[in-house]
């Protein structure tokens, strides 16, 4: 048999030079460690047990900007890395311009940064109270007794779910997050618990992003009912995991490194400025495109229906950009990492995930100045959305502030 | 491990200069995340959803560096300074 020589190139680009975890199952190693390990190299082609067919792997910024702003070239449309088939993908994540713009349009204005300024002072208060509740004991669980539960809490109030629907829409989601076999179930169920609030908002008052939704126009008409639910669930979705990670991760950090925590505790000003540091390292929303067109890219070649994943965790930590990289510094006078995406598709939520994460860090460690990691916990990591299953932290109880 | 952070990325674009500057937004670039209005809300201003409405304005030089940081911190490039 011949094989024609640019056909052999093509099969030796895709023999895998590297390993990824796009898959949301557990990891034996911080994923984020993977990450370090991969460094910023040209697109690779990866060997993923999760997903058979392969996909390219983008580690570098400027190669992660020129995928993501370029949607010509690579499209959102049937990207998703692990394939999992849903019976209605998610919209506007799967979709391309113009019709990303006609979705994001009936939520930007209510999901805007004056918007999101009005639910501070809520933020402040749910926030406040979840360290109430566990901060004389002296120790608890990151992830399932603040991080999972202070986003939730806010997002459900402003997103409009009534309080008798939220103890069950919460376990649906939970169901999707953590349990792929029944994703396509969970996500059914999500759905339909969403259907359900779109038709009883509409044509009431648009007080909430459920009713905004609900009432929103596309092309001069009321958004169809499926594109409403789409659109409501995504969003739901879109924030559910991502914002507790980037708390857990956050505390991880300052954790493992009290120098830097010390320096935050003297000048909580720094908040801010230490909330942007986390996201550049702790990215964790990973993009997907597929290619459209046989084309080159950064020197290889990829086939038009390629998946491509970009990794934004390492995108910021390209030394290219980024100096000092691998460590935090909260006077970087400018940070223009990627956590939230790029291009159409830049997180529609990211004004409400910022300020929780803020809050987050602020009051911790207004409260909590000092605390330790339990000894050998086992944090569960995960991959997919890089994740700790457990996060459990110590300080000296009755300390209290 | 370092004891205290240290200034890590320098400011690109300066000696200040006693002149003013234009911005120039990319208006297919730019897609709302608002970091020009994190760290210079003196020179950039968002509208009702969001996005920079700086495009075409003139800064003075005591400006300079907060426009130049502005446009740094901009994840999308959208935004330039032109002399």
């Amino acid at each position: 048999m011949t094989v024609e020589p640019r056909e052999m190139a093509e099969e030796a680009e895709r023999h895998p030079r590297g390993h990824f975890m796009a898959s949301s199952g557990p990891l034996k190693i911080d994923p984020f460690a993977v990450i370090d390990e991969l460094g910023s190299v040209p697109p690779f082609w990866a060997d993923d047990s999760s997903d058979v067919m392969g996909y390219w792997v983008v580690t570098r910024y400027s190669d992660a900007r020129g995928i993501l702003q370029d949607h010509e070239r690579f499209s959102a449309v049937g990207a998703p890395i692990p394939w999992v088939p849903l019976e209605d993908p998610l919209l506007p994540t799967y979709s391309d311009p113009p019709e990303v713009q006609k979705y994001r349009r009936a939520v930007v204005r209510a999901m805007s940064p004056s918007a999101i300024e009005r639910l501070k002072p809520r933020m402040e208060e749910v926030c406040a109270g979840l360290i109430d509740g566990f901060i004389d004991r002296g120790h608890c669980d990151v992830v399932a007794e603040f991080a999972n539960v202070f986003p939730i809490t806010v997002f459900l109030e402003f997103f409009g779910m009534p309080v008798a629907e939220r103890a069950e829409f919460a376990y649906w989601a939970t169901r999707w997050l953590h349990d792929r076999k029944n994703q396509p179930e969970a996500w059914a169920r999500i759905r339909e618990i969403v259907a359900a609030q779109i038709e009883a908002k509409r044509g009431g008052p648009s007080e909430d992003l459920l009713g905004v939704i609900a009432n929103a126009t596309i092309d001069g008409e009321l958004i169809p009912d499926k594109a409403a639910v789409s659109l409501a669930s995504t969003v739901f979705i879109g924030g559910l995991h991502t914002v507790p990670m980037a708390i857990s991760w956050s505390l991880r950090h300052l954790a493992r490194h009290p120098e830097i925590r010390a320096a935050l505790v003297a000048d909580l000003s720094q908040c801010e400025s230490a909330a942007e540091e986390m996201l550049r390292l702790y990215a964790m929303a990973l993009p997907k495109r597929r290619v459209t067109r046989d084309l080159t890219f950064q020197g290889v070649d990829m086939r038009a229906g390629d998946r491509v994943l970009v990794s934004t965790p390492s995108a910021g930590r390209d030394p290219n950009v980024f100096a000092d990289p691998h460590h935090a510094h909260f006077d970087r006078p400018d940070n223009p990492h990627m956590a939230f995406g790029l291009g159409a598709h830049r997180c529609v939520g990211l004004h409400l995930a910022r300020p929780e994460l803020q809050i987050a860090l602020r009051q911790w460690h207004e409260r909590i100045p000092d605390y330790t990691l339990e000894a050998d916990a086992d944090l569960g990591f995960q991959g997919g959305v890089p994740s700790l299953s457990r996060l459990p932290l110590k300080w000296i109880a009755g300390a209290r502030r | 491990m370092k004891a205290t952070p240290v200034k890590a990325t320098p400011v690109k674009a300066t000696p200040v200069k006693a002149t003013p500057v234009k911005i120039v937004v990319d208006s297919a670039r730019c897609t709302g995340h608002g970091r020009c209005h994190a760290i210079a809300a003196a020179v950039y201003q968002l509208d009702e959803d969001g996005f920079s409405t700086a495009d075409g304005q003139t800064v003075g030089p005591e400006q300079r560096e907060d426009a130049q940081r502005g446009a740094n911190a901009c994840p999308e490039a959208a935004i330039s300074l032109e002399e």
